[in-house]
């Protein structure tokens, strides 16, 4: 059975916070990065960038059999770990389960304390540009694909 | 300098960071507060506070002489002629746009212009930039090659029509020291007024505003040990009747009626409403500080930052941004395909406070073709062990960074 967002963020958040090295924790963030594909250049649009993040991130979203696909890049690496988390989490997901769920793994993590405020702001217009592609989604009229 | 004692005077060095000894490096940003300075204000609001300069009782008449006896000394410190010339402001931001509204606004004109360098910090960059797009007047940006002015472009662009040259005596993310004494004494050939935004220099050498000529001079209290919120506006006394209060209250006036008001005269013309009287004396009292440190203040800051940067010449991967002839207060550094962001926060989980970002240099970043850098500003109260702390661990998240670059 699939698990659930909440399920999934609970497990991540339950593993991060096991370990006790500060540096190993970014090095945790950094391998789930590093197992996420690139995106192709020519998804490296200025349509796809998140704004307001100081090193570049990317999402490129699309609309299959009902969920929602992720991608995502970025320039700095624990950036990318942190929107990295974020996709595996809503990846594959029905708009539905993407508008339900809270993600607040950030906020559960020493990530926190630990992000500038330029990061977790950014991190924040990810979020919430996947929010409104998978709202769009819902749309009467969606039936083409949601325009990113 | 007994540097044991002196780290004992600031008791916030002494905590921990994620479970290393906390290694501040970001002096540049913000300085740490002595226990004297914090005494002070403390002092302060037990035994004298109250309202300035208006009250005819004990507590604000202590209150308004400390505040003088403070002007005095900083005027003093300074090397300024008359105190009247120090105006309390919230810091060099502050005192910058002070100066842009009191005097260069009222005489600027289209066709005239400002002069500003590529190394400038934005609170000394977009207020003459839009001060010059209100008043149709040219704002002209001496380069720096390699973090050097290029002080023959700065001749040629002084003319008849310059009505103001903008210079940081340091740096924030290079670290050049300017030649401003140089550049004040040719803008004054071609009758051109100069600014000095010293928040940078402010601790690296003694400043003679007399001897300078100055006109403007201007640094925070924030980046020489004091509190926050605070800062002084150096005014040479030629320029005290050319002035306009752009900001008008309580303490600035002489004379009010119904249909017109007259001002009061230097500092106070320009220091409207309730001043921040803690922090005036926090400031006067970090003053102080330094002043006992002496000479061995500005050698022993330049000495840990040339033993900083032979430490971080031989990080692999690591380049040292530009070669100026004399560095002080910072050092900026970029690591190939890292970001410095990154690099930032793997140095603070082993205790380091270093700065990543454009550093409010935009101008400069852009040219340099950098979106941000890694800035490293160390104090007299660091030590070379502490440095030598820093760049191993800036060696180690080079190392763990570079493992995952794609």
């Amino acid at each position: 059975m699939t698990r659930t967002i909440r399920e999934e963020q609970d497990e991540f958040v339950a593993a991060y916070n096991a370990v006790a090295d500060p540096l190993l924790q970014y090095d945790m963030l950094l391998s789930l990065y590093s197992d996420l594909p690139r995106l192709p250049p020519e998804e490296k649009t200025q349509e796809n960038l998140i704004r307001g993040c100081v090193s570049r991130v990317w999402l490129a979203c699309g609309y299959e059999d009902g969920r929602v696909r992720l991608r995502v890049e970025s320039e700095a690496l624990i950036v990318g770990g942190i929107a990295g988390v974020i996709v595996r989490l809503l990846d594959g997901r029905t708009p539905g389960e993407i508008l339900e769920a809270e993600l607040d793994f950030i906020r559960r993590t020493p990530l926190e304390r630990e992000l500038s405020t330029d990061r977790r702001r950014g991190m924040g217009r990810l979020i919430s540009r996947i929010r409104d592609y998978a709202r769009d989604c819902l749309r009467p009229d969606a039936s083409a694909e949601p325009r990113v | 300098m007994n540097v044991e004692q002196i780290r004992r005077d600031f008791p916030v060095l002494g905590q921990s960071v994620h479970g290393r000894p906390l290694i501040y490096l970001d002096n540049a940003a913000s300085t740490q507060v002595p226990v004297q300075v914090l005494d002070r204000v403390r002092e302060h609001y037990t035994l004298e506070h109250a309202n300035v300069y208006r009250g005819n009782h004990a507590l604000s008449q202590r209150s308004s002489l400390a505040v003088e006896r403070a002007r005095e000394h900083i005027a003093r410190y300074l090397g300024a002629e008359r105190p009247e010339s120090v105006v309390f402001t919230s810091g060099a931001t502050a005192s910058i746009n002070l100066a842009a509204q009191a005097f260069v606004r009222h005489r600027l004109r289209p066709g005239d212009s400002v002069v500003v360098t590529e190394l400038e910090h934005h609170s000394n960059f977009i207020v003459w930039q839009r001060l010059c797009l209100e008043t149709g007047a040219e704002l002209k940006i001496v380069p720096a090659a390699e973090g050097e002015l290029d002080l023959s472009a700065y001749r040629a662009m002084l003319d008849g029509r310059v009505r103001l040259a903008a210079v940081c005596a340091v740096s924030n993310v290079l670290g050049t020291v300017d030649p401003v004494d140089e550049m004040t004494a040719l803008a004054h050939e071609q009758g051109v007024p100069v600014l000095i935004d010293a928040a940078q220099g402010m601790r690296h050498r003694a400043w003679d505003m007399a001897a300078s000529g100055f006109d403007f001079f201007c640094f925070s209290g924030h980046k020489v040990m004091s509190v926050t919120g605070t800062g002084a506006l150096y005014v040479h006394p030629k320029w005290f009747d050319r002035l306009t209060p752009p900001v008008f209250g309580g303490g600035m006036v002489d004379q009010v009626e119904a249909d017109n008001t007259t001002f009061a005269e230097m500092p106070h013309l320009l220091e409207a409403g309730t001043p921040n009287i803690s922090g005036i004396l926090a400031l006067d009292q970090s003053v102080g500080y330094l002043e006992r440190l002496g000479p061995e203040l500005f050698r022993r800051e330049d000495a840990l930052l040339r033993h900083l940067e032979g430490l971080l010449a031989e990080i692999p991967g690591i380049r040292i941004l530009g070669r100026p002839t004399r560095r002080a207060g910072a050092v900026s550094v970029t690591a190939d395909g890292l970001d410095p962001g990154d690099l930032a926060m793997l140095l603070d989980k082993q205790g380091v406070a270093a700065r990543a970002g454009t550093q409010c240099v935009q101008v400069l970043l852009k040219r340099l073709g950098l979106s941000g850098v890694l800035r490293l500003s160390p104090a007299f109260y660091n030590t070379a062990e502490e440095l030598d702390a820093a760049a191993r661990a800036l060696d180690a998240a080079v190392r763990m960074l570079g493992r995952w670059r794609q």
